[in-house]
Parts: C-alpha cells; sequence; structure tokens
C-alpha cells in the first residue's frame, strides 16, 4: 500500500465557543483526487485553511509529507473559493504574483495557460474578468507552482461546464503525474466525475473515508416507479416507500445489486398496471448524500412525501 | 526565495502605481512649496525693498537698509544656496514623509486585505515571509526617496542660487551657514524617520487588517502621543521627540523655509542618544510587526 501522503491526524478547531472542526481525521494518497463533502459549515474551508497553514489548529495536525504546510511552501498550492486577483494588475502580473513569483513566460507555464484557454486574458487588467475567469486564473496560478499538494476550495462554482472540463482535464493531468489533491465542494454532479477517493464531513469530524466506489456502494441502486397505484407496488415490496405525492405518486424501491434491481423491473411490469415511469438506476454522489441527510433541504422534502 | 519574494514585492509596489506617482507629488510638493516658494518669497521680499528704495531714494542720498531689516531676507536667500539645497530638501522629506509613509505602509498590507489576497499569497509562500518583504520594501521606499530628495535638493540648489545672483540684489552678500551634519547623517535621518512612520502604519494596518485604519493609526499616533505625554523630562526617549531631536540636531532651518525648527523638545544627555534612541524605535516596530505577522491566521 502507498504511503499517505497527505495526512489529517484528529484535527479541531474552534472559533470562540463554536467547533469547527472536532476530532477530524483521514490521509490521502499521491496522485489521487480526494473530494472534502458535507454541507455547508460542516468544516471544509477550516480545513483547508489549517492545511496551508493560514490559521493554527487547537489541536492535532495536518501533515502533507510528514510536515506541517509551513516546511513545504514550495511544493504547496492553493485556489481558494473567491479566486481574489489583484484587480488594477493585468492577468499577467496576476499570475506572476499568485502563483508566488513563478514566471507565466515558460514553455511550461505557456502549456498550463494555454490547457485553461487564458491567453487572451493575459494582457487584459483583472477588474474586468468575470468570476469564472478570475477562477481559472487562480487554477493556472497554483499550477504554475508544479505543486506535489494541491488544495482547492469549491473549484467547479462559477464556471461553465467548458471552463470546468478546462479545469478538471488539468487536474486529472497533475494527479497522473503524482501530485496529491483535494477538493471540497458541493457541486457533486462535477466533482464525482474528477473525484478518486471522499472524506465526508458532518458536525466537523470524516463519518466516511474511502473511494468513490465504496460509497456508492453503501448506497445501493434503486428502481423508481410513477404510478397512480402506489398501494399495488408496495403490496409487492413492502420496503418500497413513497417519496413524493404529487402529480403522479413516485415510489422507490431499493436493490442491492442492479442485477436485482432488473428482477423487480420485470415483476412491475407484471403488475400490469399503467405506468408514467418506471427506471433502474445507481445511486449518483448526489442521490448518496441525500441519503446521507447531508443536503437538508432535500431530507426534508422526503420526510414531508412520507 | 526570499529573493523571489522581495522581486514580486518590487513589481506589486512598481505595477501598484501609486508608490511613483505619490513619491512624484511628494517631489512636486515639496519643491513647490520648498525651494520655489522661497525663491519666490525673496524676491517678493526684494522687490518690496525695491519699491522703498524707489519711494525715499529722492529724500535721501543713499538708501540704507539695515542688517535687522534683511535678516529674514538674508535667511530666505541662504537656504537657496548649493550648500544648503540638499539640507532644505531633506528637511522637508523629514516632515512631509512621515505624513505620507504611514499611508503607504498601511497599504502595503491593506490592499492584500481588501482584494482577498493575503490568503494566497500566504498559502504560497507564508504570511511571515511576505509581510517581511514589504517591511524591506518600505525601508527602500524610505531610502530610495531620501537618495531622491538629496539629489534634487543638490540640482536646485545650484539653480535657485543662480537665478537668486540675478533676481536678489542681496545674494551677492548672503553666506549661506554651514550644514548642521555630514551628508550620510542628513540622508540617515529621513531613511529612519520615514521607515518608522512606515512600519507604525503598516503595523496598524496589520492589527486592524485594513489600510484606512492602519493609515490613520500611523497619522494619529504622534498627535496622541504629544497629547497625552506632552514633553515630560524624560521626552526623549519618545519616537516623537526623539526624531524631532535629531531633525534639530542635522538639519540648518532658516526664516523662509517650508520647514521649521521643531518645538517642545527634551534635549538628550548626549547626541548620540537620540540617534540611539530612534534606532531603538525603530527595531522594536520592526520586531512587532514580524513577531505578530508570524502569529497571524489569515481567515478571509
Amino acid at each position: 500500500m502507498t504511503r499517505p501522503s497527505l495526512v489529517t491526524e484528529n484535527l479541531s478547531k474552534r472559533f470562540g465557543g463554536r467547533w469547527a472542526l472536532k476530532g477530524l481525521s483521514f490521509a490521502v494518497e499521491p496522485g489521487s483526487v480526494t473530494l472534502l463533502a458535507g454541507r455547508n459549515g460542516a468544516g471544509k474551508t477550516t480545513w483547508m485553511r489549517l492545511a496551508t497553514g493560514l490559521a493554527h489548529p487547537t489541536s492535532g495536525a495536518v501533515r502533507l509529507g510528514g510536515k506541517p504546510a509551513g516546511l513545504v511552501r514550495p511544493r504547496l498550492a492553493a485556489v481558494f473559493d473567491d479566486a481574489p486577483v489583484y484587480p488594477l494588475l493585468t492577468g499577467e502580473e496576476n499570475l506572476y504574483l499568485l502563483s508566488g513569483g513563478r514566471s507565466p513566460r515558460t514553455a511550461e507555464a505557456r502549456a498550463v495557460i494555454a490547457g485553461l484557454d487564458l491567453e487572451p486574458l493575459l494582457p487584459g487588467r483583472a477588474d474586468g474578468f468575470s468570476f469564472g475567469q478570475r477562477k481559472r486564473l487562480a487554477v493556472a496560478a497554483a499550477l504554475l507552482r508544479r505543486p506535489t499538494w494541491l488544495l482547492l476550495d469549491e473549484p467547479s462554482v462559477g464556471l461553465d461546464s467548458g471552463a470546468w472540463g478546462l479545469v478538471s482535464r488539468a487536474l486529472r493531468k497533475l494527479a497522473a503525474e503524482g501530485a496529491t489533491i483535494v477538493v471540497t465542494g458541493q457541486d457533486l454532479k462535477h466533482l464525482e466525475e474528477l473525484a478518486d477517493g471522499i472524506v465526508v464531513i458532518r458536525d466537523g469530524a470524516a463519518t466516511f473515508a474511502g473511494s468513490l466506489e465504496q460509497l456508492r456502494q453503501s448506497h445501493p441502486p434503486r428502481v423508481t416507479v410513477r404510478t397512480r397505484h402506489p398501494d399495488r407496488v408496495r403490496t409487492l415490496f413492502p420496503q418500497a416507500r413513497v417519496v413524493a405525492s404529487q402529480p403522479t405518486p413516485c415510489v422507490e424501491i431499493p436493490c442491492a445489486t442492479m442485477a436485482e434491481g432488473e428482477a423487480v423491473l420485470a415483476q412491475i411490469r407484471s403488475l400490469d398496471i399503467p405506468l408514467h415511469s418506471l427506471e433502474l438506476r445507481a445511486a449518483t454522489l448526489e442521490e448518496t448524500f441525500r441519503r446521507l441527510g447531508l443536503y437538508a433541504e432535500e431530507t426534508n422534502r422526503e420526510e414531508v412525501a412520507q | 526565495m526570499f529573493r523571489q519574494l522581495l522581486l514580486s514585492e518590487g513589481r506589486l509596489v512598481w505595477k501598484g502605481r501609486w508608490v511613483p506617482v505619490l513619491a512624484l507629488v511628494l517631489l512636486a510638493v515639496s519643491v513647490w512649496g520648498g525651494p520655489v516658494r522661497t525663491y519666490q518669497y525673496a524676491v517678493s521680499r526684494t522687490q518690496h525693498f525695491e519699491e522703498l528704495r524707489s519711494i525715499y531714494q529722492d529724500a535721501f542720498t543713499d538708501f540704507v537698509v539695515d542688517d535687522a531689516a534683511t535678516a529674514d531676507l538674508r535667511e530666505a536667500v541662504a537656504l537657496l544656496s548649493p550648500g544648503l539645497g540638499v539640507n532644505y530638501l531633506l528637511a522637508i522629506l523629514a516632515v512631509l514623509g512621515t505624513m505620507v509613509l504611514p499611508v503607504w505602509g498601511a497599504q502595503l498590507i491593506g490592499s492584500e486585505f481588501r482584494n482577498r489576497t493575503a490568503k494566497v499569497r500566504a498559502a504560497h509562500s507564508g504570511w511571515a515571509p511576505v509581510v517581511a518583504a514589504k517591511v524591506v520594501w518600505l525601508l527602500l521606499i524610505s531610502s530610495g526617496l531620501s537618495l531622491l530628495f538629496a539629489v534634487v535638493g543638490a540640482v536646485s540648489g545650484h539653480v535657485t542660487w543662480q537665478a537668486a545672483q540675478e533676481a536678489i540684489w542681496l545674494a551677492g552678500e548672503v553666506t549661506p551657514p554651514p550644514p548642521r551634519a555630514p551628508l550620510a547623517a542628513q540622508l540617515l535621518v529621513p531613511v529612519l524617520g520615514l521607515f518608522f512612520y512606515g512600519l507604525v502604519g503598516l503595523l496598524g494596518a496589520l492589527l486592524t487588517r485594513s489600510a484606512l485604519a492602519g493609515a490613520l493609526a500611523g497619522l494619529v499616533i504622534p498627535y496622541l502621543e504629544w497629547m497625552v505625554l506632552g514633553t515630560p523630562a524624560w521626552g526623549w526617549m519618545l519616537p516623537r521627540i526623539a526624531y524631532g531631536n535629531l531633525l534639530a540636531g542635522q538639519f540648518v532651518y532658516l526664516s523662509g523655509g517650508l520647514v521649521a525648527e521643531p518645538l517642545a523638545l527634551v534635549p538628550p544627555p548626549s547626541p548620540l542618544l537620540a540617534w540611539a534612541v530612534f534606532a531603538a524605535w525603530v527595531l522594536l516596530a520592526v520586531g512587532l510587526v514580524l513577531a505578530v505577522s508570524r502569529r497571524q491566521q489569515i481567515l478571509s
């Protein structure tokens, strides 16, 4: 087994009387992308600040290659959620300054800049950049550092699908070169395509740490039926539950495997009742999160329906 | 790595534009308010005497103006001499600069918080090294301004003296007093003074995370010090009075000049102590800035 490249050890941080993190522990292997997920206020951004050495932990530590951030800074890069820039400077000057003095004119830097489609922005003043453009600039500044550890806070926010495609490709390439990447965020639709592993934080501690596949397996596929006869379905499958009643009742039947799901589909068809829709789907990360209760609004909706 | 950081900071200072622009404005104000206005004053006083001469010429065979009547004119003319050109502009810088440098010092740090770039710089380079690089640049700005003012003072001394010889009949009779201190000492006073008050502004911005609050702190603290403590017998140990002692000890102040000799001073037991005390204040300010930056958390 590879030695972890980034270790978070019993990390706690208290702001006044409130614990932002409370004994968070997880490890990340080199050459991987790990998603740090959780609801707003779960402690993701606090972890980012502690990992980059911007804040001091109340107890515990984050170690990068066995050392605190302060001792590995030249090989560490970070992208923050608000992607700040110096508004009066050009894109190129911002790249130089925000990357910690790395030249944006080397061949390697040019490749990074081209990969993120930033050439047109280099001569322009940054106060005219959109949020998405600033985000790409921040990612480029981080990549110019050729980091061993790259930490990104909400990297997909503000990016359209084209821009996110450019960013995720660049991140994948960096991970393939052996870098350890940790991303935080709630845009799970985009992030699950990028991440290999996931750490779920709740109330300041990790409730799950493993691969995305392991997380999905812990929340198996389900068959969803929309019909005006939900009782007939529930007679056949007592474990089924109605998750929405308007306009047409929707019934979900959890299955252990996809094969079992196929069998459930066949049985429902044999009921010979009118169906508005019938589908078997593997759980997406977003759905898994809803089931874990990490999206408050979705949880409430389900509770009301039941 | 620190060299790279210094280069980055230098580019930020230069590309930020406000340092070169404000330096030029400060220089323009100083040259205009200093040698140019003093020259204009001397010329207008001379014209006044010329008017008196033309009025009374008919009544007297010879129009005599005694030394007491022309004393302030002689002093103003002396300020225009090449020997005091550097003295005059550096004395102006040593006063006006302490009002500008707190704003610059505060701006160096405050702009990082305002733009929210502090966290990126801190994550990539460490906050303490970033702040240390800014402190070095503050010293370089103070030194650069002193050198610039010295060079401009040397040039303006020759220009104004030449002009005075032609326009002011008294100029040929004026023997300017010698400078009170060697050039190096004259240069060092504004370097230390500007650096110190710049550090106060920088420290204020570091603690409050605001350029405005930092600048106000740098500008208000000397007045607060004066209002609260006044001029006690041990006052030569206070930074404001220690700096005043240095100014009075190194520069020649004459009437007709833009700046006057500092008042309410408490002389130290030995002139060297004024240097030691003020240098200690500068070192204390540097130490405080570095200590705060090492412990500071960047949370936004």
